[in-house]
């Protein structure tokens, strides 16, 4: 029985140990790309995790999510909650330092509804990245989400307010009623107490933007109460409800070279106050009054024959050296008011308007410029600065002595009032009434004289009838016609006091002008006595004038 | 080896079925019924169905010549096909003409790769997620663990606890038994009770596959759109793979070689 040789060869390295090695690398490449998808942790803090469910709460940009929030934790000592989030490694560059995260959630504004989905989904968190390359890992939850997106073009200024009322984010700013752009921040300096706005110019307007704007809030409604009667116009209807910002050229002003970015402008309260404020070429001058400035405010025009050059800065001045108020330094009794001479108000181009103001000043005092007081208004009693020539004033300089260039200055108003009454007065003492009517008497007198005369001699004719006696009333008549005639130049000399050209119907002309100023000068004070019978006793309190506020 | 997976379908339609309860209420319409009827009329035609008969039907089993008891086939130089059990010492089956081998080749080796290959693919297979639930938007990622987390705190323990052994203790089971029993075929100490485990491993290989069914099955259906989808995911892929490769391993492994240590000397 034969058997077959079998030949088996020994088995050398099988290939089916390529398979594990094959799956093995499989394995440590699918974990390796598991690993590197799974992500970058990131952390965000926010005020409360509302609505944030941790492994489910998705971020997200422009709705593509990018991670996910893996958990919640509470932070005791910072009263903050703290997310971990796991964001794709291949989004790991949108994690940028100045990167925006905010939640989305079901919101109503004025642009409409949004972030509907989320009531069935849940809130999810949108990042917005920044254009930092500073890469971050912790983040800052936003309470309101970032209304500019990065890639829309546009410029950013800064706005300062000290007056205007506190605007929302988001309110437009509107370039003659169109939109141009809107407020992205809204930050309360404490330094300087003013209200510090971040706002955002929608390319291609940010070619508007000259360094001569002028920016102010614009109401939603403007009242104009005129000869004509009332004219209420609105704006649109979103800056009724919200307000604006308007912006644009000052009045009779070329733009002028477009803005840098962050350029830092001041917001207004008003159209006006934006007009009155822009000029910011000024000079400070100091003057000096002997009288009372009660009713002068600061912001009150200084103006030259009713032209406004400039506004008062301070009344009285806050004036100090060395820590102490100046004036008790010195010897001084007058009130110093502060104020600013604004060339932009002389001349469209300041630094022009300014050299002319420098170099004429000096001539202009000598030829009598003086400041004073004028009443701008009796009913509120506001009082403005006027500048004007007195060639009769004495000779003064400006004087560089104190902190400032000081102006010299007259007394008016109620002061120069007073003074031109007394004067008044007195000239109506100085009138000569009572030697008139002395004259005038007398000369009736010898009217009635010579009436007895003629009647005398009427009677005589009668009784004689003879020519001697003729001839004798003849002489008598001569004689009495001698008299009339010298009664008659008397006469002639008393009329020619009255006539028109005589000095005292001119001072009782001027008199009686006078009078009629002055009446009419009270008229007003008259009337605001007539509604406000305790004007006299009371400080006039004039309320400014309304102004339509957003609510 | 006969694959037949309709039973494990049919476990991995009603775990199915429980995940989708999480999400909408389910109806079962005669068309399930009917498959489960199939499945057992199935199951009992695949025990009634004997292959060498068929085999025999087809062509008579060739008689090579006279055979001993109790000596190993290996010994007296005749070799089984594979294919339709036709005993032979050709290097080629006379009747179906499949190539004939003593032992299944590189048993061990093969056994022994397909296993570690197993082990390998096992460990992403439990790490990455297996599918992706899309509720409205929200990703959920599941792994098999997560998932039978999920479905044990929804209450489904049963269902819970039948993934639990299918998905993740049969396949650690089932290599631990193979390495047991390729040590076996070194020391032949217990060669009856390894018997028992081979059969009992080539019985188990598929129940792994339910955790695949599943997702396949929840894929299929569950496409509403954003409101729900659900996504396959890579893990399951490994996962597959991984339950492939185990049973590779099993069916390369050949049970006589535990034998033919007790007599090698015949």
């Amino acid at each position: 029985m034969s058997e077959h040789a079998y030949i088996e060869s020994k088995p050398k390295f099988s290939v089916i140990w390529f398979v594990p090695i094959i799956a093995l690398c499989v394995t440590i490449w699918m974990l390796y790309q598991h690993q590197l998808n799974k992500g970058h942790t990131v952390f965000v803090k926010m005020s409360n995790a509302d609505g944030i469910i941790a492994g489910k709460t998705q971020v997200r940009v422009r709705s593509v999510k990018i991670g996910q929030v893996e958990s919640l934790r509470l932070q005791l000592d910072q009263n903050a909650v703290i997310a971990k989030v796991q964001i794709d490694t291949m989004y790991e560059p949108l994690l940028t330092s100045d990167a925006k995260i905010w939640v989305v959630k079901p919101r109503i504004d004025e642009s409409g509804i949004s972030g509907m989905n989320t009531l069935l989904s849940g809130v999810y968190l949108e990042l917005e990245p920044g254009t930092s390359k500073v890469k971050s890992s912790l983040f800052t939850l936003q309470d309101e989400p970032a209304l500019i997106g990065t890639d829309i073009e546009g410029k950013r200024y800064k706005l300062k307010s000290k007056h205007a009322e506190v605007l929302d984010v988001g309110t437009g700013i509107y370039f003659r009623n169109f939109k141009i752009g809107q407020i992205e921040s809204a930050n309360f300096n404490i330094d300087n107490l003013a209200m510090e706005y971040g706002v955002f110019i929608f390319s291609p307007y940010d070619q508007l933007i000259t360094n001569n704007m002028i920016f102010w809030v614009a109401s939603g409604v403007s009242i104009n109460l005129s000869t004509e009667g009332i004219d209420v116009s609105t704006g649109s209807l979103s800056k009724l409800i919200k307000g604006g910002i308007s912006v644009d050229y000052p009045p009779d002003q070329a733009p002028s070279e477009i803005a840098q970015e962050q350029v830092s402008f001041t917001l207004h309260e008003n159209f006006s106050t934006a007009l009155e404020q822009r000029f910011d070429d000024y000079d400070f001058y100091l003057i000096e009054f002997e009288q009372s400035i009660r009713g002068l405010r600061a912001g009150a025009p200084v103006e030259y024959r009713g032209m406004r050059i400039g506004t008062v800065e301070q009344a009285p001045a806050q004036l100090k050296r060395n820590g102490q108020p100046l004036y008790f330094q010195q010897d001084s009794t007058s009130i110093p008011v502060l104020i600013r001479i604004e060339y932009g108000r002389l001349f469209e181009r300041s630094a022009i308007a300014r050299e002319y103001w420098q170099q004429h000043i000096e001539k202009w005092i000598r030829n009598g410029l003086r400041a004073s007081l004028k009443s701008g208004n009796m009913l509120t009693g506001a009082i403005y600065i006027e500048l004007d020539f007195y060639p009769d004033a004495p000779d003064a300089r400006v004087m560089t002595s104190s902190l400032y260039p000081t102006l010299p200055s007259v007394s008016s108003g109620f002061t120069a009032l007073s003074e031109q009454v007394t004067k008044l007065l007195n000239k109506l003492n100085d009138l000569p009434v009572n030697k008139t009517l002395d004259q005038l008497d007398g000369t009736l007198r010898e009217y009635r004289q010579l009436a007895m005369e003629m009647n005398e001699l009427i009677g005589s004719f009668n009784q004689s009838g003879t020519t001697n006696k003729v001839n004798e009333n003849l002489d008598t008549i001569k004689v009495t016609l001698t008299q009339l005639t010298s009664s008659l130049r008397q006469f002639e000399k008393t009329l020619t006091h009255y006539q028109q050209d005589s000095t005292m119907v001119e001072q009782l002309t001027d008199t009686l002008e006078e009078l009629e100023s002055l009446s009419n000068t009270l008229k007003p004070f008259a009337k605001g006595l007539n509604e406000q019978p305790n004007m006299i006793i009371f400080n006039k309190q004039t309320p400014d004038d309304p102004e339509p506020r957003k609510k | 080896m006969p694959l037949n997976l309709a039973d494990i379908f049919l476990v991995a339609v009603l775990v199915s079925a429980f995940k989708l309860m999480a999400y909408a209420e389910l109806e079962l319409g005669y068309g399930f019924w009917s498959y489960v009827l199939f499945v057992f009329c199935f199951i009992e035609l695949l025990t009634l169905i004997d292959e060498n008969e068929l085999w025999q039907r087809q062509q008579p089993q060739f008689e090579p010549k006279t055979l001993h008891c109790g000596k190993s086939a290996k010994s007296q130089a005749l070799k089984q096909c594979n294919v339709c059990g036709q005993l032979t010492s050709d290097t080629h089956c006379p009747r179906c003409y499949a190539k004939t081998h003593f032992r299944k080749p590189q048993a061990n080796a093969r056994a022994l790769a397909w296993m570690v290959t197993a082990l390998v693919l096992m460990i992403p297979a439990n790490l990455l997620p297996i599918m992706n639930t899309v509720n409205l938007g929200q990703n959920t990622f599941a792994t098999i663990f997560s998932g039978i987390v999920i479905l044990w705190q929804d209450g489904s323990y049963p269902v819970a606890i039948i993934i639990f052994a299918a998905s993740i203790c049969i396949p650690i089971i089932k290599a631990l038994a193979l390495f047991y029993l390729l040590i076996e075929t070194q020391r032949c100490k217990k060669v009856e009770q390894a018997s028992k485990l081979y059969r009992w491993l080539e019985w188990m290989g598929k129940w792994s596959m339910i955790d695949v069914f599943v997702v396949i099955i929840l894929v299929s259906l569950v496409q509403l759109g954003t409101v729900l989808t659900v996504e396959p995911q890579i893990g399951i892929v490994f996962f597959a793979v991984m339950v492939l490769c185990q049973m590779m391993s099993v069916h390369s492994f050949d049970p006589r070689i535990l034998w033919d240590r007790l007599n090698p000397h015949e």
